[in-house]
């Protein structure tokens, strides 16, 4: 092979995509040829961009959940809840849900946001007869944990300060569960409602009850998790509401 | 990320075990990450596979990561590339390209590239850049790059001779280097 043979494989040398012998022939080249090194390196920085041509797509929150697992895993910190971490330069929370949406009258800028949620709660009403909360048997939740993945912490807003969670990814189910302790035994008539919150509009995710403060209790989140969402649990009437109404008792930045 | 630790600093965190600093690598690159693989691949539980094992692969050699050879970023970006033409390859029953997840310093540059690509174009500028390619460079380029196609592999497929193939490679890339210089983006080489 000939010098400008040789040269003619630095782009597919930049690029990666020589085969292990076409390799062998242009790295040892490349070593004493400043020339043709020198293309490597203008080719590389041409194609570096290219990634920044893809359409870009957010992976999904389990992906995440499950590589920091991972990584707690590997130097002993598995199932102790994820700390809260903001990558720098992103956008701070602001209040989780503008406090005037839900006051009386204003429910007008929700029109279709509630029509949606009707539909919801009918779904909820079906849903309700397959949700299922118990309290921790040990056995299950040991099982649980070997294949579940915290996806985010939840914690008691000053209604109710004892009360905190987790946000879980059950992987072989395939579901996603909120895992809470501490919050209070409601009266008759009342239920805790969970909301996954985006840009402002909640959706309902489902109902729970507590049994028992003192042991956890778990509940399944209808609903897709996403980035940037919200997760708010509120005391609502029994058989839940379109809407929230009540104070948010536990939150979850997702 | 003009505010906050740079990435070298990050390493510097994540090689100390910090799974904070390794969480803010995860957010910074995350997305970029995906979905090149998801580009290549075609496959999103693929591509969630090979970002796992891209991010891991961080997690546990960031000590042995030099930085004088280059940013943290395109060691990912080859890695990510590299280990989805892996996958793709290994799908269609062809042979590796014999790259190692670790043995990527050869794609490392030295200035940081990507710097001055992110600061001085955006993905609109650069997609278009990508179009005005003609038909048969962008479409070789697409094949080398995003197909993980080798020389050959490409010459067949558009029933060109090899040194066609070649030739377009190479025209597409100087083209974009050109693109890039002209949005101020030197060499600086």
């Amino acid at each position: 092979m000939d010098h400008g043979e040789i040269q003619e494989l630095a782009p597919g040398y930049a690029l990666g995509r020589l085969t292990p012998e076409e390799r062998l022939r242009f790295e040892p080249h490349a070593a004493v040829c400043p020339e043709c090194a020198m293309k490597a390196r203008e080719y590389r920085m041409a194609a570096a961009w290219l990634p920044l041509v893809v359409e870009q797509e957010t992976p999904p929150l389990r992906l995440k959940a499950r590589i920091m697992e991972q990584a707690r895993r590997e130097i002993g910190l598995q199932n102790e809840p994820a700390p809260q971490h903001r990558a720098e330069g992103a956008p701070g929370r602001r209040g989780w849900f503008p406090r005037r949406a839900w006051s009386a009258g204003s429910h007008a800028p929700y029109a279709v946001t509630a029509a949606l949620a009707l539909f919801v709660v009918i779904g909820l009403a079906v849903w309700d007869l397959h949700l299922y909360f118990r309290t921790a048997d040990q056995s299950e939740t040991i099982t649980q944990l070997r294949e579940s993945t915290v996806i985010a912490v939840a914690r008691g807003t000053n209604v109710q300060p004892d009360a905190s969670g987790e946000v879980v990814w059950l992987e072989k189910q395939g579901l996603t569960v909120l895992r809470v302790r501490g919050l209070a035994l409601l009266p008759a008539g009342k239920t805790y409602q969970v909301w996954l919150i985006k840009d402002g509009v909640p959706a309902s995710a489902g109902l729970f009850e507590v049994r028992d403060p003192g042991t956890k209790t778990e509940a399944v989140i209808s609903g897709q998790p996403d980035h940037g969402q919200t997760l708010a649990v509120t005391i609502e009437r029994a058989g839940g509401v379109p809407l929230p109404t009540g104070d948010i008792v536990l939150k979850a930045d997702l | 990320m003009a505010n906050g630790p740079s990435d070298q600093e990050l390493l510097q965190a994540v090689q100390r075990r910090d799974i904070g600093a390794f969480e803010q690598f995860y957010d910074h690159y995350g997305t970029l990450v995906y979905s090149l693989a998801v580009k290549v691949l075609e496959d999103r539980i693929l591509a969630e596979d090979v970002v796992q094992e891209v991010f891991l692969n961080l997690w546990r050699n960031a000590g042995k990561f030099d930085s004088s050879k280059g940013a943290v970023r395109n060691w990912l970006l080859a890695c990510t590339s590299n280990r989805a033409i892996d996958f793709l390859r290994q799908r269609q029953g062809k042979t590796r390209l014999d790259v190692a997840l670790d043995e990527t310093a050869y794609m490392l540059t030295s200035p940081d590239p990507w710097g001055e690509v992110v600061a001085n174009a955006d993905s609109a500028l650069l997609s278009s850049a990508m179009k005005e390619l003609p038909e048969e460079q962008r479409q070789t380029l697409e094949m080398a790059y995003f197909q993980g196609m080798t020389h050959s592999e490409i010459a067949d497929g558009m029933a060109v001779p090899l040194g066609t193939v070649k030739g377009r490679l190479r025209l597409a890339l100087e083209k974009m280097r050109v693109y890039l210089e002209s949005k101020g983006i030197g060499s600086g080489l």
